[in-house]
């Protein structure tokens, strides 16, 4: 080319569009969804004090220490950066029972990390959703540790059901203004399915988290158990099953965790409802008094297969087939 | 009146306002300008003067070669001093006339007449003369446009204003400008095809320009220039990326899928620019060939943003110049909108027919993102227009995995860039979705060829 008229301005970047980029991204979605766990976290800490506070601090400093070794014996660079290590730790902490012994919370956060995260290649690879195969793994491990649980208010009390299980072999039902606070036994992030909600709003409103999937969990849960329901009325009530439990918890915080749910709107639908549908068949009719973590961890499993049959239609494909 | 939309969009910062608080600026007579014998799709325009002639402006540099192509005039008046290879904002470099200024600005002669009573074929052939291309960008020979095949039959033109990329203000000021005149090119334009349906599509970011232009249908109306008063009607878009594309723009206005692979006429319906049909107006009513437009120079890189009225080939250089230089840090020179324009490595680039914008982003607007791993979030799947998988096509894309990058069908994607914008990983997902779409042409042809 002949001469430049501002040959002093060289070097201009050059790539290709888009040139202007959304706000948020991925270290502010991981944060953020930290941030939604402290309605939960807070609440933890108020009914089951010392006991929340320890049990939480232990498993997030050991998830992100866990992380960080990972990826040095990789020889990747250390993202703890990311915030990704602390939500799995909250999320860990909060579906455990007050009482768990630490070394039982240390040995299962290093689990969620190495066998739930890095053995697939770290973030955005996993195929499980990290704290829930950890749960699955010390259920497995330490059964009664897992299904200890005490009231809340007072945790050196003697142990005590959670409201699923008198609900289930004992016929009795808890009051649904103290499952919505949440004083009720459970496990620390279970009880309060208000302070669940909050976080939920906060995620959702801040686009951090995809509602459609929660969404579609609670209204199938509400639906189904609502027509066994009506069929025959010593089943729990519709609204005694959105509130019991980890469900609130699991639909909002769990099962919305991108990686391990399907991409498509539609797909996040159909996994929404099988989560739905699966949690209350087991509540109902299986063995165990809670079926959240397998409905999900289950779900999980499928959605690859999900993905696959929910590619979005072809624009235009419908006038003119090829 | 019902605001149409449609389902998929994105809405950035709009960034408009900073080129709109001055009116049209015409930019003083450049020294010498470059114009590229390639300034649309197709064959480049065959030169029909020599180095050393006098042209005026207005004069025929090069006329249309065979099939598509289009002819390219001089835009000022001067002697033809070197036809070679310039650099070009797209091609990189390309064959190009350079005209030295005389300082006289002499005009070949214009004429006035009633464009109404020209019949179709006159008005294409007038189209063709001025060597009219699509203004938006892509630079489509407008007299073919406007020519589809005889089993094609024409049922609506849309006017395209919707000027959804952000920061550019061009056709806005263009509407704001030449309300009347864009209303009797759309007519123009509705005659040549024999449409019986008409729209003016306007985002709501732009209803002064709807005012404008529902004066002066309601004007022609009075005037009894309508057999059937519903011919032409005004459709306000909600303010959207990217609703100024085509497949999306007759899809909210007209509810019709053009297909893949397929082209607007083959739905019944033809899209021309805001631009485009000024330029038709111009070149029908008084003869005029395309050798000016209207671009937004803007960004926080830029003095005075506004929008100017440029002459084909001037260099961008003394467009910035004439708005008050630069300022500030200048880390990318972009043509075009911020969302598919691309970027320049300086300022000694021609102004093309396709010009819409020049934008000078500083540091503020070119933040580095470290990319991260995917998320599998889905938000590009949520902001498709295309409703195509970007994650999918782009890890495939990246992987070569030719079988499962081709049934996620990456050839559909318009480029609009949502995908991209939207990622929170920051994983570049048009880019690989293009280098995709390379991949499956590339396996296409050599299938062709075995």
């Amino acid at each position: 080319m002949t001469d430049t008229t501002d040959s002093k301005h060289t070097g201009f970047s050059l790539g290709s569009s888009p040139h202007i980029f959304s706000h948020t991204d991925m270290k502010e979605t991981m944060r953020g969804t930290a941030i939604a766990f402290l309605p939960v976290i807070g609440a933890s800490i108020y009914f089951f004090r010392l006991h929340a506070a320890v049990l939480i601090t232990t498993c997030i400093i050991t998830c992100i220490f866990t992380e960080a070794l990972c990826q040095l014996a990789r020889r990747r660079p250390v993202t703890v950066d990311d915030w990704s290590a602390v939500v799995t730790g909250c999320s860990l902490a909060l579906i455990l029972p007050p009482t768990l012994p630490l070394s039982a919370a240390i040995i299962g956060s290093v689990f969620a990390i190495v066998v739930g995260k890095q053995i697939f290649g770290g973030l955005g690879h996993n195929i499980f959703n990290p704290s829930l195969l950890a749960r699955a793994f010390l259920m497995a491990n330490y059964p009664r540790w897992l299904t200890t649980w005490v009231e809340p208010l007072k945790p050196d009390a003697v142990s005590s059901a959670t409201p699923l299980a008198l609900a289930k072999f004992q016929h009795e039902f808890a009051a649904l203004k103290d499952l919505f606070f949440g004083n009720v036994s459970g496990s620390l992030g279970e009880t309060s399915a208000f302070c669940v909600l909050l976080g939920g709003i906060y995620l959702f409103y801040k686009k951090y988290g995809d509602w459609r999937i929660p969404g579609s969990i609670l209204s199938t849960v509400f639906v189904y158990s609502g027509i066994l329901w009506v069929i025959n009325p010593a089943c729990p009530s519709p609204i005694f099953h959105l509130l019991a439990g980890g469900l609130m918890y699991g639909a909002v915080f769990q099962a919305s965790d991108p990686v391990t749910s399907p991409v498509s709107a539609k797909g996040k639908i159909i996994f929404g409802i099988g989560i739905g549908l699966i949690l209350v068949t087991i509540r109902i009719w299986g063995g165990l008094t809670e079926g959240v973590m397998y409905a999900i961890l289950f779900m999980n499993a499928l959605t690859p297969l999900i993905d696959r049959i929910t590619i979005p239609r072809r624009f235009g494909a419908r006038q003119s087939p090829t | 009146m019902a605001i149409k939309s449609y389902p998929i969009g994105i809405h950035p910062d709009e960034h408009k306002s900073f080129s709109m608080k001055e009116g049209l600026l015409e930019l003083p007579c450049p020294e010498r300008v470059i114009v590229p014998l390639s300034q649309h799709i197709g064959r480049p325009a065959v030169p029909v003067v020599q180095t050393g002639e006098t042209v005026k402006v207005g004069t025929l540099l090069a006329s249309a070669a065979d099939g598509v192509s289009a002819a390219v005039h001089s835009s000022l008046s001067g002697k033809i001093t070197k036809i070679g290879s310039f650099s070009h904002p797209v091609l990189g470099a390309a064959p190009a006339v350079e005209i030295t200024a005389d300082g006289t600005d002499q005009q070949e002669s214009l004429i006035t007449r009633d464009a109404m009573t020209l019949s179709r074929d006159e008005l294409l052939a007038i189209i063709r003369d001025a060597g009219i291309v699509g203004l938006g960008g892509a630079g489509f020979p407008t007299q073919i446009k406007l020519q589809p095949p005889r089993e094609n039959t024409i049922d609506a033109f849309i006017l395209n204003a919707v000027e959804c990329e952000p920061y550019l203000t061009c056709d806005h000021t263009l509407m704001k400008n030449h309300a009347k005149q864009l209303v009797v090119a759309t007519e123009l334009i509705m005659k040549i095809l024999g449409a019986k349906r008409g729209y003016i599509a306007v985002e709501a970011n732009k209803m002064d320009a709807v005012g404008l232009f529902k004066e002066h249908l309601i004007g022609r109306r009075v005037q009894r220039l309508y057999a059937d008063q519903s011919r032409l009607s005004i459709e306000i878009l909600k303010v959207q990326y990217p609703h100024g594309a085509e497949k999306q723009l007759i899809k909210t206005v007209f509810g019709r899928e053009v297909g893949p692979g397929k082209l607007p006429k083959d739905v019944g319906c033809i899209v021309d620019n805001v631009g485009t049909a000024f330029a038709v107006y111009e070149a029908a009513t008084a003869g005029k060939p395309l050798y000016e437009r209207i671009i937004t120079v803007s960004g926080s890189g830029v003095a005075r943003p506004c929008n100017v009225k440029a002459r084909i080939g001037t260099l961008f250089s003394h467009v910035v110049d004439c708005c008050g230089g630069m300022q500030g840090d200048v880390k990318k020179i972009i043509m075009g909108g911020p969302l598919m324009g691309i970027t320049q490595p300086g300022l000694d680039v021609p102004v093309i027919k396709g010009t819409t914008g020049i934008l000078l982003f500083t540091e503020k607007e070119t933040r580095f993102f470290e990319r991260r791993p995917c998320i599998r979030c889905g938000r590009c799947l949520d902001v498709c227009p295309m409703f195509l998988s970007p994650t999918d096509i782009a890890r495939f894309s990246e992987a070569n995995d030719m079988e499962r990058l081709r049934s996620y069908y990456p050839e559909d994607c318009i480029e609009c860039g949502n995908c991209s914008y939207i990622c929170p990983s920051r994983i570049p997902l048009v880019q690989l979705i293009r280098l995709g779409k390379q991949k499956v042409c590339k396996q296409a042809d050599m299938a062709k060829n075995d």
